[in-house]
């Protein structure tokens, strides 16, 4: 299961540097304009669009939330692998003159990580693996909404207890307390 | 280093934050990596193997790092020294990387007093000229140390002109002597414990500080537990039990200051018992006059010598600090005689095998000290040792350190000795290090970083290298970095023509054993030797009785010994290590003068009470503690306490009793004379809450710890279905082997079918029973309510309620391999994040420990001490007499009919499909009626929001919830362990393996007394334990269904029911 998904990535990964290549070619265009003018209030350092990445480009969400299938943090993707894209090597490539891009830039030239601001927060008593979620067939937009459709994402789901349990219970996952909490 | 290089880890989010309630409230940051570590999956742990540094026995670990930082401690299975395990101080040394009292860069003392922060180029200047300002006169002191360090120090101090001292406070110089003078070999002899049947002590506490603990503690269970109908035999000879004496089937209760007339008449008679016509100096031996000196029973020593003359299966240690009388060469020569004489040596004991490396002497430091006092030293460095604590000075010679115009310290911490430098020069912790140590010969194990260093701290190879090049000298085959010296070392002598790839391999094992490091299986070498003539080496060696001596008055013989928590002293600013309740005498955080009970009672003293102890030269203030296992004529002080530096969890605490005596040196060794006063004790009408752990010493006949007599544990054998030959050889062959190790390359072994019904190709002997149990649903209806307690539980409920479709969760102890040397109760804090009270808190009775080792004194009534007492010396003159001691790590149940559930309001206190009772700590209100209704008394209340001071939160694991105010919390067989087996086993497609889940506590247990398991599965290894002969379920009367199943201790005298 885990080599299929790896192939599905790398096929991602190709087509998300075609997507760049083509978006670098198109230049800028009135949605990217109005884009930059939301940075201010997206209340994240960087105006991050998931909708560009992973609704136009369709880069698969686990080629930046890279241990989402191993391990129980779905990842937050390395500054490293933004630069990949925007500036690999340092020479700026896709869309590396917009002012947001231009911030990404910095915290890479200043070696900084990005302090991005946690939308989907679970209490710290609540254990939730995502590996055994992404494993047991479940896409990321059932958690966490339509990614790939919103420039800014919010917290959809109500990531409360009874919430969790309606889905266990429909899937005949377990409810035993310490499943989760411990 | 390279790799470590790229982890820029800034502030991983949530690593163990608060209980906060459930809403999202403040906004939390997303931390990501600049550069992702290659080696690092966030939310997943990395292993690092190491080998610890906090005692010279260079154990083997295994270090759980989380998103860059050291979460916890395991032992290094590919170890030959650990086996896997660690001790409650390997367990603590992740508090020593955190401590926040760490001395955080380098330091230069200001002139108004304080200190300046100095960058550490200006620190390598300040060094260089300090040592050039000496004029040559100038001593590198440092402690213990084997390996390229230890090179690299020797090779330094010959190209900058310093001389070299070393000093080790517990050095065990005697030994070394005697060593040399008997075999002819450096170092402390090598001794398989487990081959041995018959092991004597003579003061040597090896499962506590002396030798290689965790190897000994291991090698003598396996000698000394029950199995297959035999058992081994501890003897303790000395005034005082210590840990390890608590251990020991018969007690010789020698004077203080005579245990080598003791070793010389066993020598004797094991000599005569071959026939040898009898040489000096045991053809000199009156073995009537010695035991007469010794103030013990000529029966008792004549029995243990026949018992000794074993066909090379028994041994004799010692001396360790206990039996450190004027005596001590005497007596350690005296135990090598005595081995030879059995025929020990090349079965049991290995002279050529030395351990721990080479050490220092006391006479050295005192001569460095007398220099100091008259003026006539320039520089001091020091590194690793800390003289000015722990060890017998003279009164003057804190001041003599403030003659010496240039200190230079490279403590990690500000302790005594480096309080009074002019320049600190912290080194990293040995966890943020690179290094290795040779703790035997052919064993390397290797020291690497398993996190970046928390402080601006520098790793004392460095300076060194960085400091010789400043003064522009060359120091043979010096390299850039320690790293490169370390590994052209390698190259050179450990591992010669290795190549990268082989070096990455070394690292990933943290050792290297090279070949003949293992000797000959047990019973599978020569034929013993036995050597009758002792060599006219040990012709010079006094065997004259030592004197002690003290005020006119002094009516107690002053035994020191060792502290198993703070080793000489230098971790006692761990605070799991104080808070960790002393083994023997359950009391925290301080110290504590030891007094035989009717003594004390002659005296109007009782546990608490406050005395004034005065030897000839000091005088210390002290709670009394009452202890059956101290000669009426002696009391015992530990060491290690009493710091008026160190760091705020150790300082003021307790008093260090090295300041009771006068620095005398044993002038055949240079070791301490540590049993050289007499005291008084005087009561000073005061007393003292003691933060006093112990809750009863006496069962009140409740038979809570259980022991029966070999031949009942021979008769029982017969329902011991399997037994625990195949209970051993499943240990061996479990997947992951003895060691439950899980470093991240290792592939589990072939999955043991869960439910799998077919035991070497016949229906299992146990199935009828689960079947039964299953059918009931583990609960049968009790028939029984007015039966005696012995028919309780009913048969076919032991294990309660649980779901049949889950595994029932379940753990073995087995009380013979248990030592009660509380490196569990170490293990479940680093593991579970347990908080730490401190004493007030622990005064009354709040100690937060989830498993804790309760300790049941054996006692009779005779007029003799020690001995083996038969049932019926027990009826004496009123005199309290010791027999044994039984430990039961008690921990909780997990009832399958759990008294705590059903009386929780809010359904916090729960019980899962797997037969855990767990605690749901985010529903969890306070109450308290379920710790009100337990039994067992498992379950531990906050009292209050305990902090973790800055780094010592970094520690925290983020598996675990950490508790706050108002929450109880409880053992649940460290679930998140469980849930982390049973994650990956799903995710893999594939039935948990048995042996796959291993509780901290069974983690780093020595002797492997605690067995984890699916009980369901007849296969399971916790099944098979659990169906000894020897099992029974604590108050099992009161039908409450526990998932733990103890196997009583064997005891070679009858035994009575504890605490009579």
């Amino acid at each position: 299961m885990n080599r299929g998904r790896r192939a599905v990535l790398a096929a991602g990964f190709v087509a998300a540097l075609a997507g760049a290549a083509l978006i670098a070619a198109q230049g800028d265009s009135g949605a990217d304009q109005a884009l930059d003018a939301g940075a201010a209030d997206s209340g994240q350092p960087i105006a991050y669009p998931h909708d560009v990445h992973a609704g136009n480009l369709q880069i698969p969400c686990m080629y930046c939330h890279y241990s989402a299938d191993r391990s129980v943090a779905a990842g937050i993707p390395p500054v490293a692998s933004c630069i990949g894209c925007h500036a690999p090597g340092g020479a700026p490539l896709v869309a590396a003159d917009r002012p947001e891009v231009q911030k990404l830039i910095d915290y890479w030239n200043r070696q900084e990580p990005i302090p991005w601001v946690r939308i989907h927060d679970l209490p710290d008593h609540a254990h939730f693996p995502h590996f055994m979620h992404v494993n047991a067939g479940l896409e990321c937009q059932e958690c966490h909404g339509q990614v790939q459709e919103v420039v800014q994402v919010e917290q959809e789901a109500s990531l409360r207890m009874g919430w969790c349990v309606e889905c266990h219970r429909a899937r005949g996952a377990r409810t035993d307390c310490t499943v989760c909490h411990y | 280093m390279e790799r470590r290089d790229f982890l820029k880890v800034v502030g991983a989010a949530g690593a163990g934050a608060g209980l906060a309630g459930c809403s999202t409230g403040a906004a939390e940051n997303l931390i990501p990596y600049v550069v992702p570590p290659e080696e690092i999956v966030p939310g997943m742990a990395t292993w690092y193997r190491t080998t610890c540094q906090e005692c010279p026995a260079g154990c083997g670990m295994s270090i759980r790092t989380r998103e860059g930082r050291a979460v916890k401690a395991e032992g290094n299975a590919l170890s030959p020294i650990s086996h896997g395990r660690l001790c409650a101080r390997g367990q603590a040394s992740l508090q020593g990387l955190y401590d926040p009292d760490r001395i955080p860069q380098a330091l230069r003392r200001a002139s108004e007093g304080g200190w300046d922060r100095i960058s550490w180029d200006a620190a390598e200047r300040a060094l260089v000229d300090g040592l050039a300002s000496a004029r040559g006169n100038a001593v590198f002191l440092t402690g213990s140390s084997s390996g390229t360090l230890n090179e690299l120090i020797d090779a330094w101090c010959a190209a900058m002109g310093v001389e070299r001292v070393r000093f080790d406070v517990f050095g065990l110089e005697a030994v070394r002597t005697a060593s040399r003078l008997v075999y002819g070999s450096e170092g402390i002899p090598r001794h398989d414990l487990a081959a041995a049947e018959v092991v004597v002590t003579f003061g040597a506490d090896f499962m506590e500080t002396w030798g290689s603990t965790v190897d000994y503690t291991h090698g003598f269970v396996q000698g000394h537990a029950y199995q297959d109908g035999r058992r081994g035999r501890l003897i303790a000879v000395g005034p005082h039990l210590s840990l390890t004496g608590l251990s020991a089937d018969d007690w010789i209760a020698a004077r203080a200051g005579t245990e080598h007339l003791v070793a010389l008449a066993m020598a004797r008679i094991v000599a005569e018992s071959a026939g040898a016509s009898l040489d000096a100096p045991l053809g000199a031996v009156d073995v009537a006059a010695a035991a007469r000196a010794a103030d013990v029973d000529v029966a008792g020593i004549r029995a243990a010598a026949l018992a000794f003359a074993n066909d090379g299966r028994s041994v004799a240690l010692g001396p360790g600090v206990a039996a450190s009388s004027r005596a001590a060469t005497a007596l350690a020569t005296a135990v090598a005689l005595l081995n030879r004489s059995a025929g020990n040596v090349g079965r049991t004991v290995y002279p050529t095998q030395g351990e721990l490396g080479p050490a220092g002497s006391y006479a050295a430091l005192s001569e460095l000290v007398d220099r100091a006092s008259a003026g006539a030293l320039g520089a001091l460095l020091v590194h690793g040792a800390n003289p000015l604590h722990g060890v017998p000075l003279a009164a003057d010679a804190r001041a003599a350190f403030d003659r010496i115009g240039f200190i230079a310290s490279f403590a990690g911490q500000l302790d005594e000795t480096s309080a009074r430098a002019h320049l600190l020069l912290p080194d990293h912790h040995f966890l943020e290090s690179w290094g290795d140590v040779e703790p035997r010969p052919g064993v390397h194990g290797i020291v690497q970083p398993a996190m970046r260093p928390v402080f601006q701290t520098k790793q004392t190879g460095d300076v060194l290298l960085s400091a010789a090049r400043r003064a522009g000298v060359s120091v043979p085959a010096a390299e850039n970095t320690f790293y490169d010296y370390l590994r052209s070392r390698w190259a050179r002598d450990v591992m010669p023509g290795a190549d990268e790839e082989a070096w990455r391999s070394a690292l990933r094992a943290g050792v290297v054993v090279r070949e003949g490091a293992t000797p000959p299986a047990p019973g599978g070498g020569a034929a013993p030797q036995r050597t009758l003539a002792p060599p006219a080496s040990v012709a010079d060696v006094d065997f004259g009785q030592a004197e002690l001596t003290g005020p006119d008055s002094a009516e107690f013989d002053v035994i020191v010994y060792p502290s198993l928590r703070f080793y000489d002293g230098r971790l006692a600013n761990r605070p799991w290590l104080q808070e960790m309740p002393d083994p023997v005498s359950k009391i925290a955080w301080g110290s504590w003068v030891e007094m035989h009970p009717d003594v004390a009672a002659d005296k109007g003293l009782d546990v608490g009470h406050i005395v004034s102890v005065t030897t000839g030269d000091g005088e210390a203030e002290l709670p009394v503690w009452t202890h059956p296992g101290v000669r009426r004529d002696t009391i015992a002080i530990q060491l290690g306490q009493g710091h008026e530096n160190l760091g705020r969890y150790a300082r003021g605490r307790g008093v260090d009793a090295a300041r009771l005596l006068a620095p005398i040196v044993d002038t055949a060794s240079g070791g301490v004379v540590w049993i050289q006063a007499r005291a008084t004790v005087e009561p000073t009408g005061r007393w003292d809450r003691l933060p006093y752990t112990e809750g009863e010493a006496d069962a009140s006949a409740r038979d809570v710890a259980k022991a029966m007599s070999l031949e009942d544990a021979r008769a029982a054998e017969p329902v011991n279905i399997l037994g625990l030959a195949a209970y051993r050889a499943g240990v061996e062959n479990a997947p992951g082997g003895q060691g439950n190790e899980r470093g991240p390359e290792e592939e589990h072994g072939e999955p043991l079918p869960i439910g799998s019904r077919v035991h070497h190709g016949q229906p299992h002997p146990l199935e009828a029973q689960v079947d039964q149990l299953q059918g009931v649903g583990g609960f049968g209806p009790i028939t029984g309510i007015g039966a005696a307690p012995q028919d309780y539980p009913p048969p076919d409920t032991y294990y309660g309620e649980y779901s049949e479709e889950r595994p029932r969760w379940a753990l073995a102890i087995d009380m013979e391999r248990c030592t009660g040397c509380s490196a569990c109760m170490t293990a479940c804090y680093a593991e579970n994040n347990i908080g730490i009270i401190g004493p007030e808190q622990v005064a009354k009775g709040r100690l937060l420990s989830w498993i804790r080792i309760e300790r049941y004194w054996e006692l009779g009534q005779g007029g003799t001490q020690g001995g083996t007492l038969e049932a019926g010396e027990r009826d004496g003159d009123g005199r309290t007499s010791y027999l044994g001691t039984r430990f039961l790590p008690m921990l909780c149940q997990q009832c399958g009919n759990a008294p705590c559930e059903p009386v929780c309001p809010v359904y916090a206190a729960y019980h899962t499909p797997e037969g855990l009772n767990a605690q749901v700590y985010n529903r969890c209100v306070g109450t308290r009626y379920c710790a009100n209704n337990c039994p067992y008394k498992v379950r531990q209340y906050n009292y209050y929001t305990w902090e973790w001071p800055e780094p010592l939160n970094w520690q925290l694991n983020p598996d675990v919830t950490v508790r706050e105010k108002g929450v109880m919390e409880k053992c649940t067989f460290c679930v998140q362990r469980i849930r982390d087996a049973q994650h990956n086993a799903r995710v893999e497609d594939r039935p948990v393996a048995d042996g796959e889940i291993v509780p901290a506590c069974a983690q780093t247990c020595p002797g492997d007394a605690i067995v984890f398991g699916d009980i369901k599965n007849p296969n399971s290894r916790v099944a098979q334990v659990s169906a000894s002969g020897r099992a029974y379920r604590v108050l099992g009367e009161l039908n409450t269904q526990p998932g733990v199943t103890y196997l009583q201790r064997v005891s070679m005298h009858a035994p009575a029911g504890e605490g009579h």
